[in-house]
């Protein structure tokens, strides 16, 4: 009977397992089936240019004959040689330097501001959310007006306040590339700011109320409530901000083209101009491959470096 | 077996990606690169189309479009597929669509881009497909040489004519005479008269001179005094010669001493185009016959309540006297990709004799009447109490006339003209000496020349 028992409850115990079994490979099946549509634009956008950049690094390429020569490294070797690629490292890490703590800093003082009590905080946060939703081109039309070395208000108002030589920005090695990086932060600060706002609003009032109870001040409660319970929106922001900055671009081709002097050439403009400019494809690939990993890197160790200062809820 | 599956699919998709970006065409290869391919379809009726890339100034205006139909329907079975770009974004347009492989059969440029194109491979010799349209690229083009090893790749437009133009009402308003119409100012005398004819105090600046940001602005008047030796004998950059730092010098006395140009920092911030000359806030300008083809004899287009003059262009101290020209070739080429040389020929060749004459420049094609040309010309320029005689001497009709180089067109010339252009300007502002601009430029543009020279 017992063994009659076990047999039977091993034969249900065999259809539920297939049954659930069953439906495990039904749900993997509908989850692959959603995934499709991103998968298929991953592969296509994504994975095999990609692939197809990795491949144009190491050979010499004619594209109107579809030749291909295999160089090997030789496009790499030449760019570790090259004092243009490593002159736009440093341009990079520059612009990012300035960049990215200015987006972030900007965005968080914004987003306080905002979630503070004060009049008219719709009007005030389109006005600050105006400037990522604006287009770059025209954005970067009205800076150009406004950073006129004669005629710019900037300038001008320099020059009234007894500045006999003001800076001439796009045309000054020194102030080029701030200016950039300061306009691009000016850009994306809106979206930092709509996200950090949205973090803020979740913290719970709670926490504040305790620490008035505990009698911190207001730095405090910023220091030790705020931002740890706002640091998972923070190392997003983080991480999309470095992305951002290795990849500026409008700023330096429609402002500057590189220049003066080179100063202003980040490692997406070398690209640009080494591929459209010179002719010089593979090389550009070599550069874009070294950009990728540079990227990989730097996201790795905030990935990495998040578990000291990111907390999860 | 979704493991299996998976597997299998990053395989195909690596194995096509790596076929996409390296296979090989069969019908292309060297062996068809330097070979143009046959083109019969006239002879068998059926159509061809040709992908004609040129700047917008050329194809968008009313006579390209007139040009078009009548050769259209001459030849009704090659029709033409304009694309038109920009003067200021050609380049990179025309880089592009050239190295990513994209099917042009005519393409324009100055001398710079085309030999840029022939040192990178892009292009296809012509002599062969000329003779087949009845062209001998040696003879039919006056002095025009073969661009190298031998063989022309470029089918010449017209030789850039230089010469000053002037706004008479700027002259009259400062009460200085006007520039003789045959004997050439000295550079240094078009300093001086620059400086007496600005007038930057009211609303409306007046700059006694006019530039534009491109290389010959800044360097060409060290090509005159050097024969345009841009190159030293071992295929170097020359740049820092003295010549050129007297050519860089000049204009920085005339643009920050005698502040009668605009100053550069302004210049680029205003992104000032080629064409501004024409809205008359500037005395002078060296310029060459596009600016009579494109704005002073299209007064619909450029209005002014100003006469324009023109007189030869400024030499130096050493050439007084002598009547001197940049000497840059634009110039239509095949890339050797296209399908239909030949037909792209026959466009090129009609475009010269029939377009070019007809929109106001003279073609180098030595067919074409240049008398017509020249009475044609001076009818348009009549209203500018510009003489046939005096547009003879300028625009091509004096045989006696000293061409040098307008540009550095051998070694890697896009590094050249781009690197120049990129540092030239922290002289202008002070940033950098005339010798550490010179001695910069000379130090990337030999590193690049080192670098072709090993592709």
């Amino acid at each position: 009977m017992a063994t009659t028992a076990t047999t039977k409850a091993g034969r249900f115990g065999g259809r539920q397992r297939s049954r659930t079994y069953s439906l495990e490979r039904l749900e993997r099946r509908a989850g692959l089936l959603f995934a499709l549509p991103a998968l298929a634009g991953f592969v296509l956008f994504i994975l095999i240019p990609m692939v197809c950049v990795l491949l144009l690094s190491l050979y010499k390429v004619d594209l109107m004959t579809y030749t291909f020569e295999f160089k090997q490294f030789q496009y790499y070797d030449k760019m570790l040689h090259d004092a243009d690629f490593w002159k736009s490292v440093r341009n990079t890490l520059e612009y990012m330097l300035i960049y990215v703590p200015l987006t972030l800093a900007l965005g968080i003082g914004m987003a306080l501001i905002l979630n503070s009590r004060m009049r008219a905080r719709g009007l005030v946060r389109t006005f600050f959310i105006v400037p990522y939703i604006t287009t770059y081109v025209a954005t970067l039309v009205v800076w150009n007006v406004f950073l006129h070395p004669t005629e710019g208000p900037v300038n001008t108002l320099l020059m009234s306040l007894g500045v006999d030589n003001p800076p001439q920005y796009m045309v000054d090695t020194h102030w080029a590339l701030p200016m950039l990086a300061l306009i691009g932060a000016w850009k994306d600060v809106g979206y930092h700011c709509i996200l950090f706002l949205a973090a803020l609003q979740g913290v719970s009032r709670d926490y504040y109320e305790a620490a008035d109870i505990d009698g911190a001040n207001r730095f405090q409660r910023f220091r030790q409530i705020t931002l740890p319970l706002i640091s998972p929106t923070s190392f997003y922001l983080l991480l999309i901000t470095i992305i951002g900055g290795l990849q500026a671009f409008y700023q330096m081709a429609l402002l500057t083209k590189g220049g003066p002097a080179f100063s202003t050439t980040t490692l997406t403009y070398h690209i640009y101009r080494s591929a459209f400019e010179f002719y010089n494809f593979s090389y550009a690939s070599a550069v874009g491959m070294f950009l990728f990993v540079l990227t990989l890197a730097l996201i790795a160790i905030n990935w990495f470096a998040q578990k000291k200062w990111v907390f999860y809820q | 077996m979704v493991r299996k599956w998976g597997l299998l699919a990053v395989s195909i998709v690596l194995a096509s990606s790596l076929a996409a970006c390296g296979g090989k065409n069969d019908n292309g290869g060297e062996g068809a690169a330097s070979k143009p391919a046959e083109t019969t379809s006239g002879s068998k009726g059926e159509t061809v189309t040709l992908k004609f890339l040129n700047i917008s100034e050329y194809l968008d205006s009313a006579e390209f479009k007139e040009f078009l139909d009548r050769f259209e329907a001459k030849y009704p079975n090659i029709k033409v597929d304009p694309v038109s770009v920009p003067h200021e974004q050609y380049i990179n347009k025309r880089n592009i669509m050239l190295a990513s492989g994209e099917q042009v059969d005519l393409i324009w440029g100055n001398g710079v881009e085309q030999f840029d194109a022939i040192n990178k491979g892009f292009l296809m010799p012509l002599d062969d497909v000329a003779q087949e349209v009845g062209i001998d690229m040696s003879k039919d083009f006056g002095d025009f040489k073969p661009d190298k090893d031998g063989k022309h790749y470029r089918f010449p437009i017209q030789q850039n004519n230089w010469m000053l133009y002037y706004n008479k009402k700027v002259f009259d308003d400062a009460g200085v005479p006007y520039p003789d119409p045959k004997v050439p100012m000295t550079w240094d005398e078009m300093a001086e008269v620059a400086q007496k004819i600005t007038n930057t105090s009211g609303k409306d600046k007046v700059y006694g001179m006019f530039y534009n940001n491109w290389g010959m602005y800044f360097y060409g008047y060290g090509s005159q005094l050097n024969e345009g030796k841009f190159y030293t004998d071992d295929g170097m950059a020359n740049i820092d010669a003295p010549e050129f730092k007297r050519s860089l010098e000049w204009m920085n006395d005339v643009m920050n001493v005698r502040k009668a140009a605009m100053p550069i920092a302004e210049y680029i911030q205003n992104n000032t185009d080629f064409l501004s000359y024409w809205n008359g806030g500037y005395g002078m300008v060296v310029g060459a016959q596009w600016y009579a083809q494109l704005a002073a004899t299209k007064k619909d287009q450029y209005p002014r309540d100003w006469k324009a003059g023109i007189a030869p262009m400024p030499v130096p101290t050493e050439m007084a006297g002598k009547h001197m020209n940049w000497s840059n070739i634009d110039s239509l080429a095949v890339p050797k990709n296209s399908k239909h040389a030949k037909e792209a020929l026959i466009l090129a060749r009609e475009y010269v004799a029939d377009y070019t004459l007809g929109a106001g420049a003279l073609p180098m094609y030595t067919k074409v009447s240049k008398d017509q040309y020249f009475a044609d010309l001076a009818e348009a320029l009549k209203d500018d109490d510009i003489t046939l005689e005096q547009v003879t001497y300028l625009f091509g009709g004096d045989p006696d006339v000293i061409n040098v180089e307008e540009k550095p067109v051998l070694g890697a010339p896009q590094e050249y003209e781009s690197t120049f252009l990129d540092i030239v300007s922290q002289y202008y502002t002070g940033a950098m000496t005339v010798d550490d601009v010179l001695k910069s430029v000379k130090t990337k543009v030999d590193a690049a020349i080192v670098e072709q020279s090993k592709q």
